[in-house]
């Protein structure tokens, strides 16, 4: 059992995400991944940002590539949008500055595009519309993050149906990658009462890893606590594959340690 | 000799015209810490009132510029250790060095909760709150204002002052200032100006500060929870914000409102005894409801450089498993959780510990969420690691050790000499 | 060779569509879905048979589907009036095929299927079961039985897709795992990687028949190569390996001195707390971190444990 650090890869190639996912004019694929309250992901969603920005990993090269990739925040491999539903922009922004090289004031702009619906009421058939906007008057290739949307549909009258419904037709125009929370409280698959939120959380996270193609699960130890282990990241296949255009890309199902330090840095270990 | 008095003396005296203290004796020091209410710098905001717009988005972005100068100026604000963003003092010197910035960060969000019947958490909520009076009195002027959500002015009188030594040490200071009061009228201005100057280089008994207190010093105090803050907190630095509405949007527009008439101030907010069915009316415990505020709250924290808030929860109103508490604590920044100890591990501790009362603590106390770093991934949960004491003069946290049995030990090495 | 098997033959009459069967249900979870059985089914079908797709959750129109229509915003109404539109006079039978039953509403389902299957056009349609099912709003509803059961109840094959938790080769026991763990996982949709959803898989068929029958099959499904065989439950191991030394204690005596595989594989994949002690490669170095109740004499040369 050696504790090496390993690169993280979500695919055979070695790639997170493929430019073939990002080319295909037809395929439209759908990531989910989930953490708990020790394990927050916000980490991850940087970690996808640079990768479909840049085409490089933070986690895996040292954390200053990206400045000698041949993509650019003004030529980026993939433009990204982040719809996100529990931070502002300036949360991001800390870490963005670090390993996007943006800014420390960047507002977002038309190629790493921000929308803050931390506190959207809007009703459920307008709350993307802004986002859908910007899908369609993109020339270049567009990924959107949704970062925690339950919030929104726990806090505001919609049925799981109704959400699925704008989220399958924002993933008709898009690849899209979703953060969610999967706390043990979150789930049960016995509960029928369609009023509480576990029945919404548990609705919602099953109807999701249907449609998806790769479920990536980011847990603690369940040993407890330790110093040099932040928690486990889980990759695994989701119940669709990658057919047609993608049909070649293969998943590279495994289990990661990994660990977050106090400066933000990631490291990935084989389990 | 002579020296060394006068200088405790006259050393006393500044704590004594600070905050905390019962000025009776000395009606004078009252005097401009109420004035405030009643003079026109506050009557101002109040005739602005209408000019703001409290729909608008934070408040606190009105006026960015007079926050970030005030931020700069505030005795009760300091860089946090690990981050450097101002962060300030919770009231309790070993909470604030749990939550690893020596404080909690400007525009983070402390939720404490607590298991059982009983309620160290107000205490908590009560010392937070005093903090932000006492920077207040300290600085002579209106740097701080607190909102307290959902309790009336009663809560405000019950704050503690702050902390000035031992009985024994108070009663030492009683006679100094007496004999001071000779004393000081005796000597001319400019040997009082230098002799001040001495008192406050001195590090005072009754504040108990490790290093950082010679860059910061008047960042935290130490509260004596028997006594009160008094003066009690007046209008001008304590609002009250009911909870007798339909719905909560009443409430965040009082907030706003009281935020944006003390514009240049630091802002502490006290949600005490979150969902606590004695104070929540029933339409504001549900789910969709009680998750919209604290995402509003959320959103003006994290928008506002000069806001922070501190909550409390009890446990066996809603349970952690309950998925509510999952979803609120997903957002807050911070979260702590107080375990009194069961009466067995009480009894048991009280036997082994009976001439060391000073071991004796009365619960753990777990970590869950720390202010940034758990939501930039860090995993900082700890449970059974810590544990606590509600004291007169402190909130202890200390590391948990399981507590050995003496007695027994001793008992079964004699039988192994017997052997 | 294996088709000569009765129970293959009706497999396979099944998915070419040439048994007498109007609802086929397939019940699948999160971790086996029935992505890769459905492909299986559609090619058996035989070829010129139009393929009618009603999507509620899939997102990219497979290339095999003739028609692909999005049904998550249609009334059930206005989705089965457009079926029946498609391919009046088609001289073969008409699959369609549904990605999901679980966005339709309990006291809808029966009717739903009633109106689209008739003999010349064949429903597929897959139910997830990890999905919770929902209490109907209102109180007159109660009464409805679940969808599962309902769908069950209709239905004239039901197929049932499962992980296939032995590995091919079948040799060790490694890459398995039992429905206990299983079943914990499920509980908190936690998905071991290499077990679910991977393209070869087991399928318990249930086939009513005219008689009033209902018969039960096992097979194993290979989505790579395309092969349908048997699935036998694997029993007869004990005989082949030696006998290990848990088998020699066994008799020995009425206590539980040995470890079961099970308990032996999750006392193998427990994470020590502290990974650098062990990692070997430093050479056996000890981890100490000083607690508050240590009694440390820096004076003491026996007392350093470096």
């Amino acid at each position: 059992m050696s504790h090496q650090p390993q690169d993280f890869s979500l695919f055979k190639t070695g790639e997170v995400i493929p430019q073939g996912l990002i080319d295909s004019k037809t395929f439209r694929s759908c990531f989910v991944y989930t953490d708990t309250q020790g394990t927050s992901s916000s980490w991850l969603t940087t970690c996808f940002v640079e990768n479909l920005i840049f085409g490089t990993c933070y986690i895996n090269k040292d954390a200053s590539s990206f400045k000698t990739s041949k993509f650019s925040i003004k030529n980026p491999r993939s433009r990204v949008i982040i719809v996100s539903f529990l931070h502002g922009i300036s949360f991001y922004n800390k870490t963005w500055v670090k390993y996007l090289g943006v800014d420390p004031s960047f507002q977002g702009n038309e190629n790493l595009g921000f929308f803050d619906l931390s506190t959207a009421e809007a009703p459920v058939d307008k709350l993307f519309k802004p986002v859908i906007a910007a899908l369609k008057s993109s020339t270049l290739p567009c990924t959107v993050i949704l970062d925690h949307p339950e919030l929104y549909f726990l806090t505001n009258r919609c049925s799981i149906n109704e959400f699925m419904t704008q989220i399958s037709y924002l993933n008709s125009l898009t690849n899209i990658l979703i953060s969610t929370s999967a706390d043990a409280n979150l789930i049960d698959l016995h509960e029928t009462d369609p009023s509480t939120i576990t029945h919404r959380q548990t609705e919602f996270l099953t109807k999701l890893y249907h449609r998806s193609q790769m479920i990536l699960s980011l847990r603690p130890l369940e040993t407890g606590r330790a110093d040099d282990v932040t928690g486990t990241i889980t990759v695994s296949k989701g119940s669709i594959s990658f057919e047609d255009e993608v049909k070649n890309l293969e998943t590279n199902e495994h289990q990661y340690l990994y660990l977050v330090n106090k400066e933000g840095s990631v490291k990935v270990f084989f389990r | 000799m002579s020296f060394r008095r006068r200088q405790e003396v006259i050393g006393g005296t500044p704590s004594g015209l600070s905050p905390g203290v019962n000025s009776s004796r000395n009606p004078v020091a009252g005097g401009p810490s109420r004035g405030p209410p009643v003079s026109p710098p506050s009557r101002a905001p109040l005739r602005n009132t209408p000019h703001v717009n409290p729909t608008g988005p934070a408040p606190g972005l009105h006026n960015r510029a007079a926050n970030n100068d005030m931020l700069a100026q505030h005795p009760g604000i300091r860089p946090s250790t690990i981050t450097s963003q101002p962060t300030l003092s919770t009231g309790s010197a070993d909470l604030d060095r749990l939550l690893t910035h020596e404080g909690l960060p400007l525009g983070n969000s402390l939720l404490i909760e607590e298991n059982g019947t009983t309620d160290f958490s107000s205490v908590l909520l009560k010392v937070y709150a005093a903090q932000g009076i006492v920077h207040n009195r300290n600085a002579g002027k209106l740097n701080t204002h607190v909102i307290v959500i959902g309790s009336d002015q009663q809560w405000g009188r019950q704050l503690p002052g702050v902390y000035r030594g031992s009985s024994k040490e108070q009663k030492k200071n009683k006679v100094a200032t007496n004999e001071s009061k000779v004393t000081v009228g005796n000597i001319n201005d400019s040997n009082l100006k230098i002799a001040w100057r001495y008192g406050l280089k001195k590090d005072s008994p009754s504040e108990e500060f490790s290093d950082h207190s010679q860059t910061y010093p008047n960042y935290q105090h130490a509260f004596d929870i028997t006594s009160s803050l008094l003066p009690a907190p007046a209008a001008n630095e304590m609002s009250f914000v009911s909870l007798n509405v339909p719905d909560y949007s009443k409430v965040m527009l009082h907030i706003q409102r009281i935020i944006s008439q003390h514009q240049g101030k630091l802002i502490r907010i006290v949600l005490q005894s979150f969902l606590n069915p004695a104070m929540y009316p029933p339409q504001l415990i549900q789910h969709n409801q009680s998750l919209n505020f604290i995402k509003s709250l959320r959103h003006l924290l994290h928008n506002s450089p000069n806001i922070s808030l501190v909550s409390s929860i009890n446990l066996d109103l809603y349970p952690r498993h309950n998925a509510l508490v999952t979803m609120i604590e997903m957002l807050f920044d911070a979260i702590i959780e107080l375990k009194p100890f069961p009466p067995e591990l009480v009894q048991m501790m009280e036997r082994i510990y009976k001439n060391q009362p000073a071991k004796i603590k009365q619960g753990f106390l777990n970590v869950l969420k720390l202010p940034v770093l758990s939501e930039s991934g860090l995993m900082v949960i700890k449970e059974m690691e810590y544990c606590f004491k509600n004291g007169k003069k402190k909130f202890e946290i200390e590391e948990w050790s399981i507590p050995i049995d003496e007695e027994e030990e001793e008992r079964s090495t004699t039988k192994d000499i017997e052997f | 060779m294996a088709q000569s098997q009765p129970s293959l033959v009706l497999l396979n009459r099944l998915l070419s569509l040439k048994e007498p069967s109007h609802f086929l249900l397939c019940i699948d979870s999160l971790f086996q879905s029935s992505f890769h059985f459905t492909r299986e089914l559609v090619r058996c079908l035989p070829k010129e048979t139009p393929i009618i797709y009603l999507s509620f959750e899939t997102i990219n129109a497979p290339s095999f589907a003739t028609d692909f229509l999005r049904c998550d915003q249609r009334s059930i109404q206005d989705i089965a009036s457009n079926v029946s539109k498609l391919h009046k006079d088609a001289s073969s039978k008409k699959l369609v095929l549904i990605d999901s039953l679980n966005f339709i509403k309990n006291e809808e389902l029966a009717s739903f299927i009633r109106s689209i299957a008739d003999p010349q056009t064949i429903v597929f349609a897959t139910y997830h079961q990890n999905i919770p099912r929902t209490s109907p709003a209102q109180n007159e509803l109660k009464d409805i039985p679940p969808a599962l059961s309902l769908l069950q109840f209709i239905a004239s094959s039901i197929f049932e897709i499962s992980p296939i938790n032995v590995v091919e080769n079948g040799i060790s026991k490694e890459g398995t795992i039992e429905e206990e763990v299983m079943e914990s996982y499920v509980s908190k949709l936690y998905l071991p990687t290499n077990i679910c959803n991977r393209d070869t898989y087991k399928l318990i068929l249930t086939n009513r028949r005219k008689s009033g029958r209902a018969l039960i099959y096992k097979f194993q499904i290979d989505s790579q190569s395309h092969t349908f065989s048997v699935f036998t439950e694997e029993k007869d191991t004990d005989e082949q390996q030696p006998q290990t030394e848990a088998d020699l204690l066994r008799s020995l005596t009425t206590f539980s001195l040995t470890t079961s595989s099970r308990q032996q594989r999750a006392k193998e994949q427990v994470d020590l707390p502290f990974l650098e002690a062990q990692s070997f490669g430093a050479g056996g170095a000890i981890v100490y971190e000083y607690e508050k109740d240590d009694d440390y004499d820096e004076d003491d040369p026996y007392e350093d444990p470096f």
